[in-house]
């Protein structure tokens, strides 16, 4: 029997320990972690069917998806032309638009002002739409056209597309 | 102030910046490091630490259940359910934490037999005892708030039944149950009221707890042969000797826990949770080891 030491065989040991007892840490704090991401009910709250048959051309409506509203816009032939022929290098956010459409006539958005987060006008009739005929955010004066696109004012991106798939011609799933 | 004080020095000089501020890493090495235990000390003398792992543990769980929780009469049931299946683990969580206050009691009751048993009650250690009825008398107030909150029949009844005792009382007892309850029925005064000192007297014990082993440090710990500790020679350092001693225990009893919550985390158990709860059982058992061999140097040990 010897009282020397092995060096290496307490490097391995300990090594090993703390490797092993990492993953364990690592896994004993994940379930609480977790606990705190959105549950499966709010997960589930997450997607919105929309009926959009009863939409005019030219008209727009704001539905609420994930607590922000959504604008879905049925726009008519002189937007799309407006929106098409737009020079994309003139654009602060270049994007054509039809990167930020799934049909022509249908432009979904998230109505949420790329800039600090108000709400843009141009949903109603009444409403300012800006210099260029989409939506204007009254909170700092930023001008969207009619593909959503950010044209002047300080915002510093397009308005958002969510996730979306039409379900038939008249039913449209946001998330 | 004394500038001349010997301050403790350390090889890292981040702990002698802290220590020379506050000297608590000398506090816990001499509390937690060479604090003497008697060398004949058995395995009745780990549940102490057994009862404080399962405080700490309590706690946690029950902060994150919090997070999810309503205490409101016409959603704490629901809130509750919503725990169950749809926040991610939270049956887990919830799990842990119910069956976790049955074995905080079968611990503390070992604690307390140990106690009784091998004298650890008597001189000099009197003031031991008298805390550790206070920790006992609020786990006992604390857990049957804690039995109110789900808001389930049984909650109800329960917080009847109890709040109903006090109206026994000669005189005042109808004024005080009243006042208890904060309404003239078991209500949403009483639920709200109930939460918020479930959620506080946890903390309160835990401070307790803290004089409890403070005062138990200042004459050390009894042994199993009830004769008092003569030199230094009777006794070996807290650290590795004991630790190791509760690292064994730890997650035996962690085990033990796990396999009840498992099999029968409530009646509708599902064996296919099995799995997940072994391996996270088997998770927090190293996860025990490590920090007791992080918080230490493993390379002080000779194997």
């Amino acid at each position: 029997m010897t009282n020397k030491t092995d060096l290496k065989k307490r490097d391995f040991l300990q090594l090993s320990t703390i490797t092993i007892g990492a993953v364990g840490t690592a896994a004993f704090i994940w379930p609480f972690l977790k606990s705190m991401s959105p549950a499966e009910d709010t997960l589930a709250a997450g997607t919105t069917e929309v009926d959009i048959s009863m939409i005019e051309e030219g008209q727009s409506i704001t539905v609420k998806w994930r607590g922000k509203p959504v604008f879905i816009k049925k726009r008519t032939q002189n937007e799309i032309n407006e929106a098409k022929k737009v020079e994309i290098s003139d654009l602060k956010d270049p994007q054509a638009d039809s990167e930020r459409v799934k049909k022509e006539e249908w432009l979904v958005l998230v109505g949420v002002c790329t800039h600090l987060g108000c709400v843009p006008l141009g949903q109603k009739v009444s409403d300012m739409k800006g210099e260029y005929d989409g939506w204007y955010c009254p909170c700092h004066g930023s001008h969207y056209d009619t593909s959503g696109r950010i044209r002047k004012g300080p915002a510093p991106k397009n308005l958002d597309v969510p996730p979306y798939a039409f379900l038939n011609d008249t039913t449209i799933k946001i998330g | 102030m004394d500038q001349n004080r010997k301050v403790h020095q350390f090889k890292n000089p981040i702990l002698n910046w802290i220590e020379f501020r506050l000297p608590i890493i000398s506090y816990f090495k001499k509390e937690y490091g060479e604090y003497p235990m008697p060398k004949n000390c058995n395995y009745f003398w780990s549940f102490g630490a057994l009862a404080t792992i399962t405080l700490v543990t309590m706690i946690v769980s029950g902060i994150f259940l919090a997070m999810n929780y309503t205490p409101h009469t016409d959603m704490a049931f629901d809130s509750v359910e919503r725990i169950m299946r749809d926040v991610n683990y939270g049956w887990l969580l919830r799990y842990i934490h119910s069956n976790g206050a049955s074995f905080f009691f079968i611990i503390v009751y070992i604690h307390i037999v140990r106690a009784m048993y091998f004298g650890s009650y008597k001189y000099p250690r009197e003031l031991n005892w008298i805390l550790g009825v206070f920790i006992f008398l609020l786990m006992m107030a604390t857990s049957f708030l804690g039995y109110t909150l789900p808001w389930g029949q049984m909650s109800y009844w329960g917080a009847t039944v109890i709040t109903n005792l006090f109206s026994a009382i000669p005189i005042v007892g109808e004024g005080l149950k009243t006042w208890l309850l904060g309404d003239y029925n078991v209500g949403n005064a009483t639920l709200n009221r109930f939460f918020a000192l479930h959620y506080v007297l946890p903390f309160v014990i835990f401070g307790v707890v803290g004089l409890h082993v403070a005062a138990v440090h200042v004459h050390g710990s009894n042994n199993p042969d009830g004769i008092e500790i003569k030199s230094k020679n009777d006794t070996v350092n807290f650290f590795p000797y004991m630790l190791i001693k509760d690292t064994i225990t730890g997650p035996l009893g962690c085990l033990v826990i796990w396999r009840r919550l498992s099999y029968f985390g409530d009646t509708l158990a599902h064996s296919a949770l099995l799995g997940v709860t072994l391996a996270y059982a088997f998770s927090l058992n190293i996860a025990f080891s490590v920090f007791v061999i992080s918080v230490t140097n493993l390379k002080a040990v000779n194997f």
